[in-house]
């Protein structure tokens, strides 16, 4: 009756260092982002430094509304395209100088679409020629690991390989270099809150 | 004079057709706005200013029985050309009805350029323009934002301050910090200062067009024989050249501040027959100081302090003829409620006579209280409706007009505001 506890004690014990191991390869983590004041941080961007292989390009459409992008900040693969689209009942002129992706779409109007293909990762700024206070951020990564947060504050990273990442956290007013805190990811919990100081932006100059 | 005049028209206007019509979509249903503003109004108190009163607001009372009013305040049709990513111009004509004589004009036309984003940033323009004074001002049709008129201190800007001029500006970012200076020669503001005088200030949205001629209020005897009983705010006279400059600091919280320096350099013995008698050169300095804040996500708080000094007429051993000091401050909140803004806005004005104050009194001080909601109806309209009271004393409209120097006058009035 002991033979068979003998033969598979050992294989039921590599079973669950194999389970084991797969599940830190596996390991999810929820990131969830406040001000200094404990309110939840919206569209922060959160980048986990880990060694995994670019996703598929996507599609996505920012359009022009009110005289805002919507949305404002967006995460995409290397590759992806978004299309812009004008929602207003006005022109709008949208351009980025940014080094990863400089590009202009000029004058367009109400129900008129241009897409942008975007080839190279970094931070693409966005604005409007016509309307200074508009303003879009694309996120374009090379890593499965990036997403932005929801309007709770709360981002979940998927499937982190085992370890401890380096976990970037970005917001268009963050208060620091670049907008950006770095933070290491305790890899014995799943879950990871980060405190941010944010800036309250002056009222825009006017036009005149 | 004559060659830097035609300088700023040629610059600012006849340079671009050429460029413009090289590109279709310049001319295109997009490149325009037009704007029309339904008012309805109840009006009490003095005769207004626009009826040659000495009223307060954009309209008046019937000697103190409320006035009820409706119709078109404005129309406006503006060409907003982009030429490129760094050249763009806007020329723009008004139509406001209850201008006595031309009540069709000009409004603005400059070309603009400004360089592409980066931390050092220039800009120019060159035409007929507003100077960068006004905080609640905004758009193609230089439209009031907050509420339906605007405080003392823009008010008068939009009546008596536009010029043809070159201004130039150039921002810079340090770090968290943003810096801004601007400067300006211009030409054809020198009767800069007439209206604040002799009528004082007043709260309302009539905009001085190019070839606008403004009512004055009933003169002085000793006044009469030398200035016309009506300005012309766009005139030039004297081909003197005036300036302003302006600087913007932006530091790393939720306000930005601005100060201005004005300074037409008007020859003050140079004057222009008109009527039955002149209008002549005014020496008109001022600084404007001015300051918004985010209180918090829905609320933005807005303030202005003016003081400056207006000259006209030649040195005499008792002093100049006009010769008065101006000042006026406001304090404005405005405040996401539901589909719209609330505002709320208190205004304090005062001119002080130095001169001759027994045969020409200007002297006058008052405050004015305002609460006003706009909200969008739709794509195309936006509804707002106000409540403005002022209160003022001034000697002069018992010693030229017959009527009691203490005056209230109260509005409440909804514009619709359609933009096609």
């Amino acid at each position: 009756m002991l033979a068979p506890i003998r033969v598979f004690g050992p294989l039921a014990l590599a079973l669950a260092a194999i389970l084991a191991a797969a599940t830190a390869q596996a390991a999810d983590l929820t990131v969830t982002v406040r001000d200094s004041s404990g309110r939840p941080v919206a569209d922060a961007v959160v980048i986990v430094d880990a060694p995994g292989r670019a996703p598929a390009p996507t599609r996505v459409t920012i359009n022009q509304r009110d005289m805002q992008f919507v949305p404002s900040v967006v995460v995409v693969p290397v590759g992806s395209t978004i299309t812009f689209g004008n929602l207003d009942p006005f022109r709008h002129h949208v351009y980025s100088f940014s080094p990863p992706r400089k590009f202009e779409l000029k004058l367009f109007g109400q129900g008129q679409t241009r897409p942008v293909q975007f080839d190279r990762p970094g931070l693409v700024a966005i604005g409007c020629n016509i309307h200074d206070s508009m303003q879009a951020f694309v996120h374009v990564v090379d890593t499965p690991f990036a997403s932005k947060t929801d309007a709770a504050g709360r981002v979940t990273i998927r499937g982190l390989p085992g370890g401890s990442h380096k976990v970037r956290v970005w917001h268009a007013l963050l208060r620091a270099p670049a907008n950006q805190v770095t933070l290491t990811a305790d890899p014995s919990r799943s879950t990871l809150p980060v405190t941010v100081r944010l800036r309250r932006p002056a009222p825009m100059h006017h036009d005149y | 004079m004559r060659a830097l005049t035609a300088a700023m028209w040629i610059s600012g206007l006849a340079g671009w057709p050429a460029q413009a019509l090289a590109q279709s979509d310049l001319i295109g249903a997009e490149a325009f706005d037009v704007d029309v503003d339904l008012r309805a109004s109840v009006t009490g108190g003095e005769e207004g200013w626009l009826d040659g009163g000495f009223g307060k607001l954009r309209e008046g009372g019937d000697g103190g029985d409320p006035q009820v009013r409706a119709g078109i305040a404005a129309a406006d049709v503006a060409w907003k050309p982009q030429l490129g990513f760094n050249f763009s111009g806007l020329v723009s004509f008004a139509w406001q009805p209850d201008i006595p004589g031309d009540d069709v004009g000009l409004s603005e036309a400059y070309l603009k350029y400004r360089s592409d984003p980066a931390p050092t940033r220039v800009s120019a323009r060159a035409g007929v323009f507003w100077p960068p004074v006004s905080q609640e001002h905004s758009g193609s049709n230089w439209a009031v934002t907050d509420s339906i008129t605007p405080s003392a201190a823009n008010s008068w800007i939009g009546e008596e301050v536009k010029v043809l001029g070159l201004e130039g500006n150039v921002e810079h970012r340090f770090g968290e910090h943003e810096v801004a200076l601007t400067a300006a020669v211009f030409l054809h503001n020198d009767m800069s200062g007439t209206l604040l005088t002799y009528r004082g200030w007043a709260l309302h949205d009539v905009r001085a067009t190019t070839n606008a001629d403004l009512p004055l209020p009933p003169l002085s005897a000793s006044t009469a024989p030398y200035q016309d009983t009506v300005t012309s705010p766009f005139w030039e006279v004297d081909d003197r050249v005036g300036f302003y400059a302006r600087a913007d600091w932006t530091p790393p919280l939720p306000v930005t501040f601005n100060a201005l320096y004005y300074d037409n350099r008007g020859d003050r013995e140079s004057s222009r027959p008109s009527g039955a008698a002149y209008q002549t050169s005014w020496r008109t300095r001022f600084w404007n100081v001015g300051a918004m804040a985010s209180l918090d996500d829905r609320t933005v708080a807005k303030a202005q302090l003016m003081w400056g000094n207006t000259l006209v007429g030649p040195d005499t051993p008792f002093g100049i003829p006009a010769d008065v000091d101006f000042a006026t401050a406001y304090l404005l909140v405005t405040r996401q409620l539901g589909p719209g803004r609330l505002s709320v806005r208190g205004d304090w004005f005062e001119t002080h006579d130095n001169s001759f104050v027994a045969t020409d009194n200007n002297d006058e001080h008052g405050w004015a209280a305002m609460l006003a909601y706009m909200a969008p109806l739709h794509d195309y309209a936006d509804l707002g409706i106000e409540v403005l009271h002022v209160s003022s004393d001034r000697p002069g409209r018992q010693l030229y007009g017959g009527i009691a120097a203490d005056q209230d006058q109260t509005i409440v009035q909804s514009s619709l505001r359609i933009g096609l």
